[in-house]
């Protein structure tokens, strides 16, 4: 059994997240002592981003077993690993689980996600195939994938997108009007 | 508060259309027997009016004895619970009509603080019906009729106390009335400012042929400047007609002074103590030449003070002594006001 | 004692009208329209500011962060009317200057409704006040046109709810600060349910609730829109009670409160 990069944060996710048998490493699946029949793999194993900024990310599921694999979900999990950090999965991604067609051995299936970037800190960011039959009878399909190393980084822009001359400039539009007014009509009393 | 400009003489003006026939001296304003109640307390009870054009009616009584609840009955602000009335020849059932035609400075007038006097008075011409043209130019006439042309520009938040009341008088007239109806238009101000309020009171029944009800406490202003008074006392009329009638009526003790030779005063003396219509004469302390005299007390008659004063100089003449100069004193309005409002 | 009620030959349209160009009038020229605009439109530039360059303030998406200031757009504008409304009436008791216009030979409909259109100007007002800060927070999700047309249509129910009340409220109180204590109190207490967990809103019940009253459904009918993208008639269902409160309480406001409309104030302490 290999052990790919990240095995330690697989292993903290799985205890997180994952219902399902402990993998033993990253890009595989076992249970119940059958060879893995599934990889996962990801475009990326770092994305250092901004908060707020959404990028997409893309996976690629292999079949490695001798038969076809039919009936796979795969579905994006997202753990924050700065303390403090609460991470509502629903708002990084609008659709976390798709289902994965059917795989000839050796075949591979694309599937792409959108994330995006709520919350400041470090995440790690991991995709997992789960069988839609019991997971005892067809644990071939349980696999996860080795874990994107996100950095969101919180960056305070004084005029982001000009905002400043919006949230100044009007009510100073609105104030310019209300002095002229005044003056105006006290002159006009005069 | 800036400073009270003079008062500019009044410009000479048309006398307006007179569509109820106000003018030819007509009643403009009768009232039969109205009542008026707050919950279980009645504030008017059998109250008659009449009024005439021209005329100028005081309404004087107590706090609490109904002037205004008069005014607001008269002016459609309250409905009377009995009798009836018709101001400019418009029944009581015509409320919206009767508006149309009176004119009202309340008691208790507020101002919009912020509006000029101009914007105020354009403001209530436009209620009254007037274009936008004609409301400017009413707007103008009349705040130089009251004296505030020069500060038609100016908040009413500036104007003082006198200058409020003007412009209440300019908004009263705005709909040229017929009756105007002055709730205490002289509280608060000072004699100078009293005068001006009431010399503009009679100018406006003179010139404008208007029918003006002025309630006030001023009892002075009531002898100066009313042709007509009703005393109110408890919500009922209790006195009614000329200032000079109801004064007679309340027939208060009389004093009159007579001026004589000094040597002839001896035998003054005598000749009053025995003359009809005279009682307890006596020589006027500090004054040597005067002997002060009572008039009879008598039931009321209208002609009893003159004849009392004739008689008594007719005595005199007829001994010889030569009156050179005479006063009389006493009995006044104010004493007639608290004769008929002091009983409970 | 009965007050009168004022039948008047007086066309209500022409009364209205004069009505409400003195108080548009005093409102914006002399009065506290302006100035409530600069503090309305500073509270939305905190807000639009927090959004724009910190997102962590509320991690929301930017549709969610468009409804939100929607929502406070619609609260705020409608308690400006509404306090303007309130004082319509029990103001001009206070200060003295009532007397003078029932004198007047102005229909107290006429008089009702001018004071009416002038309070919602300040909605309005706030409505194209609003309009900038949406443009910028919404551009890029395409969710300008959905929050204009939700702001201006469940919005202005709402405010048109909320400024008769206060009309009717005005007309009926003693005093001034009985009719605006009356006012806010009736917007807070209708607010309150807006705060409620999402849990509390389920099962028939809760949505019953929901949807009468009217800035619950409201707020639920802008959120579809803005946020879930639903087209102008997909929850229009949800704009039926403030359709109704708007039609019932301005007709009350301007038929029937008037009669009531009298120097003392009549019901209401």
């Amino acid at each position: 059994m290999t052990r790919r990069r990240g095995l330690a944060p697989a292993l903290a996710c799985v205890a997180i997240g994952v219902a399902a048998p402990v993998a033993p490493a990253a890009g595989a699946a076992s249970g119940g002592g059958s060879p893995a029949a599934v990889r996962v793999g990801l475009d990326h194993a770092r994305v250092s981003t901004r908060l707020g900024a959404g990028f997409g990310l893309g996976s690629t599921i292999t079949n490695v077993g001798r038969r076809t694999l039919a009936g796979l979900v795969a579905h994006l999990n997202v753990v924050s690993l700065t303390n403090g950090v609460y991470v509502d999965p629903e708002d990084w991604s609008p659709q976390r689980t798709q289902d994965v067609p059917a795989l000839a051995p050796g075949q591979s299936a694309r599937i792409g996600w959108r994330v995006n970037a709520v919350n400041g800190g470090r995440f790690a960011v991991y995709v997992v195939t789960v069988p839609r039959g019991s997971p005892r009878i067809a644990s071939t399909g349980l696999a996860i994938g080795p874990p994107l190393g996100l950095r969101v980084t919180e960056r305070r822009v004084f005029n982001s997108g000009g905002v400043a001359f919006l949230t100044i400039g009007l009510p100073g539009l609105l104030g310019l009007a209300t002095i002229g007014t005044r003056a105006t009509r006290r002159r006009a009393q005069r | 508060m800036a400073a009270e400009p003079r008062p500019t003489p009044a410009d000479e003006l048309a006398p307006p259309p007179d569509p109820s026939g106000a003018r030819s001296g007509g009643v403009t304003l009768e009232a039969r027997g109205l009542r008026a109640t707050y919950g279980s307390m009645v504030a008017l009870e059998d109250v008659s009016l009449t009024a005439r054009a021209g005329e100028v009616l005081g309404l004087l009584g107590p706090n609490g004895a109904g002037k205004t609840t008069a005014i607001r009955v008269l002016t459609t602000l309250v409905r009377p619970s009995a009798g009836t009335f018709t101001v400019a020849g418009i029944p009581h059932t015509c409320p919206a009509e009767i508006r149309r035609r009176v004119g009202v400075l309340p008691e208790s007038a507020g101002y919009p603080e912020s509006q000029t006097a101009t914007e105020f008075l354009r403001y209530f011409a436009r209620l009254y019906g007037r274009s936008r043209a004609a409301a400017a130019a009413a707007a103008e006439e009349l705040l130089a009729d009251v004296g505030l042309a020069g500060r038609a520009s100016s908040p009413i938040a500036h104007f003082s106390r006198g200058m409020r009341q003007r412009l209440g008088i300019a908004r009263a007239l705005i709909c040229e009335p017929s009756v105007v109806f002055l709730d205490e238009p002289t509280l608060g101000l000072d004699p100078a400012g009293q005068a001006h309020v009431l010399r503009m009171v009679e100018r406006i029944a003179r010139e404008r042929a208007v029918t003006v009800v002025l309630s006030t406490h001023l009892l002075a202003e009531v002898e100066d400047v009313c042709s007509r008074v009703a005393i109110l006392n408890r919500g009922r009329v209790v006195a009614d007609g000329t200032v000079a009638a109801v004064t007679r009526r309340a027939a208060a003790p009389r004093r009159g002074r007579f001026r004589v030779p000094v040597d002839l005063r001896g035998r003054a003396l005598t000749v009053l103590a025995r003359a009809d219509g005279t009682d307890d004469a006596k020589p006027t302390e500090g004054r040597p030449d005067w002997i002060t005299v009572m008039l009879d007390e008598a039931p009321a008659i209208a002609t009893v003070p003159r004849v009392r004063i004739d008689a008594a100089a007719r005595a005199l003449a007829e001994a010889g002594i030569p009156v050179l100069a005479f006063e009389l004193d006493g009995a006044r309005l104010s004493d007639a006001f608290l004769a008929m409002t002091a009983e409970g | 004692m009965a007050t009168v009620a004022a039948p008047s030959r007086s066309s209500a349209a022409r009364d209205t009208g004069v009505v409400a160009g003195q108080e548009l009038r005093d409102l914006w020229l002399a009065g506290r329209g302006l100035p409530l605009m600069v503090a309305f439109s500073l509270l939305l530039s905190v807000i639009t500011y927090l959004g724009a360059t910190n997102q962590s303030l509320n991690f929301l998406e930017r549709r969610e962060t468009v409804n939100l200031t929607v929502q406070v757009a619609v609260a705020v504008g409608a308690l400006l009317a509404m306090v303007v409304a309130g004082d319509a009436i029990s103001g001009e008791r206070e200060r003295g200057t009532l007397e003078s216009l029932l004198l007047a030979p102005v229909s107290r409909r006429g008089l009702a409704a001018g004071k009416l259109l002038s309070a919602l100007s300040l909605w309005l007002a706030a409505l194209v006040v609003t309009g900038p800060y949406l443009w910028f927070l919404a551009r890029g999700v395409g969710a300008f046109t959905d929050a204009v047309g939700a702001a201006a249509i469940a919005g202005t129910l709402v405010a048109v709810t909320f400024t008769a009340l206060g009309i009717v409220i005005s007309s009926l109180a003693r005093s001034n600060r009985l009719s605006l204590s009356v006012s806010l109190f009736t917007l807070l207490a209708l607010y309150t349910p807006t705060q409620l967990p999402a849990g509390a809103k389920q099962g028939w019940a809760g949505e019953l609730l929901q949807r009468v009253n009217p800035v619950t459904a409201a707020e639920h009918y802008i959120g579809k829109v803005v946020i879930n993208q639903h087209g102008w008639t997909q929850d229009a269902a949800w704009l039926l009670s403030p359709f109704v409160g708007a039609v019932a309480l301005t007709f009350v406001a301007v038929g029937v409160a008037p009669r009531f409309m009298s120097l003392r104030g009549s019901a209401l302490g």
